[in-house]
């Protein structure tokens, strides 16, 4: 740029103080994601995924029963297509999670034509690698 | 310190013009849910690669483009950390306004998800300058002014950007690797062919070659055409390696994806002289 061979002042004097803190920011924020990136990275051993479920409360809902279900993931993979499974007297229900993240959790909905009797037992049948 | 205030001032309005550009560029990925996944599934490895290479990337586009006029290296490093810092800002108000990110999402999810969408947000907003400038800026060289900065290797680096640039907006689908399943071996040398056929056309006519007016087109080809396509394809490869599209794929299959995903690269190679 010819500007820059004519002008006497340092790039730096130049800079209005917004800029630094703009920069500033930007500068954090690579360095806490570096930060985040090379601790998962060097932390060693990356266990894999490790769900549990947890069956909240059944609801009436207009053409049956809902069941909601939390499924936590406590390995440092993702699971992905978490397949969810109920059971409730004789009825089975299914729903299957795109993913649940590490150390994360997600959410499934299984749904019975007849009010659970007991309480219904719900589990997680399978996933695959993302 | 009057100086200064304006000073100020004319920065914000350059940064608002980042924010723009960095909206205008990114909502595509932003409103891709495999980009979303890929926040919460992709290795530490991939995504340290992918952040520490924006830095010189976005650095060297701040050299040559960048949202405002800038004076000097410093100038231009600050640039770079402030197009980051406006990428991950855009990315995550709109992934939390989608409901994508939740206050209950685990950090490195969370982390995985705007790295991965603030840096092809933070292209946008160094792109900004280019797109929605007006001529008369205050203190503006003109909007000819890169051209003073452009040489071989400046070609070459603002093509392969140009790749990377149009390349992520589609690399992430499932459609990459769909398309490479459905094409035959005649399709992907068809589609090279066209590939190289467009890249040429847009860069005889853009006049990367204007430079030199000596210059035929099979020159221009052999000069231009060629490289500007093989960054597209290794652009394509870098760009499956990151996204995980790469693995378990045969040999043959990854060259079907790359040609597939070398064909935006190469559009973006040769607009990048629209673009930047």
């Amino acid at each position: 740029m010819m500007q820059k061979a004519k002008t006497s002042n340092t790039p730096a004097a130049r800079a209005p103080v917004l800029e630094w803190i703009v920069a500033g920011l930007g500068f954090a924020l690579v360095l806490v994601a570096l930060g985040l990136i090379l601790m998962q990275g060097l932390s060693g051993e990356c266990s894999p995924p490790d769900l549990s479920v947890e069956r909240g409360e059944a609801r009436a809902s207009p053409n049956g029963w809902v069941v909601e279900v939390t499924v936590r993931n406590h390995g440092d993979e993702t699971a992905a297509g978490v397949q969810v499974r109920g059971e409730s007297g004789t009825e089975t229900a299914e729903a299957e999670l795109d993913y649940v993240p590490a150390h994360g959790e997600a959410k499934a909905s299984l749904h019975f034509e007849q009010a659970p009797t007991a309480d219904p037992t719900v589990s997680v049948a399978g996933w695959r690698e993302p | 310190m009057a100086a200064t205030v304006l000073s100020n001032r004319q920065y914000g309005l350059d940064l608002a013009r980042a924010f723009g550009g960095a909206l205008i560029f990114a909502f595509p990925l932003l409103m891709t849910m495999e980009m979303w996944w890929l926040g919460s599934t992709i290795t530490p490895l991939r995504l340290g690669v992918f952040l520490a290479l924006s830095l010189p990337l976005l650095f060297g586009l701040s050299y040559y483009a960048g949202f405002r006029n800038t004076h000097g290296v410093v100038d231009d490093a600050l640039d770079a950390f402030a197009a980051l810092a406006v990428g991950t800002i855009t990315a995550g108000v709109l992934l939390m306004l989608f409901g994508v990110l939740r206050p209950n999402d685990p950090v490195s999810d969370v982390m995985g998800k705007l790295v991965i969408q603030a840096v092809p947000a933070a292209i946008g907003a160094l792109l900004a300058r280019r797109q929605l400038a007006e001529g008369g800026d205050p203190g503006s060289d003109g909007p000819d002014e890169t051209n003073t900065r452009d040489t071989y290797t400046s070609e070459l680096f603002l093509m392969a950007v140009g790749a990377l640039f149009v390349a992520l907006n589609v690399a992430p689908t499932e459609e990459m690797i769909l398309i490479g399943y459905k094409m035959s071996a005649w399709h992907a040398v068809a589609l090279m062919a066209l590939s190289l056929g467009l890249l040429h056309a847009i860069v005889y006519s853009l006049g990367f070659a204007g430079q030199h007016p000596h210059e035929r087109p099979w020159l221009a080809f052999a000069h231009f055409t060629v490289p500007g396509y093989a960054l597209a394809m290794l652009v394509a490869l870098y760009a499956q390696w990151t996204f995980g599209h790469a693995d378990g794929q045969s040999v043959s299959q990854l060259a079907m994806t790359t040609v597939v995903l070398a064909f935006p690269g190469a559009l973006g190679a040769g607009a990048a002289r629209l673009l930047v």
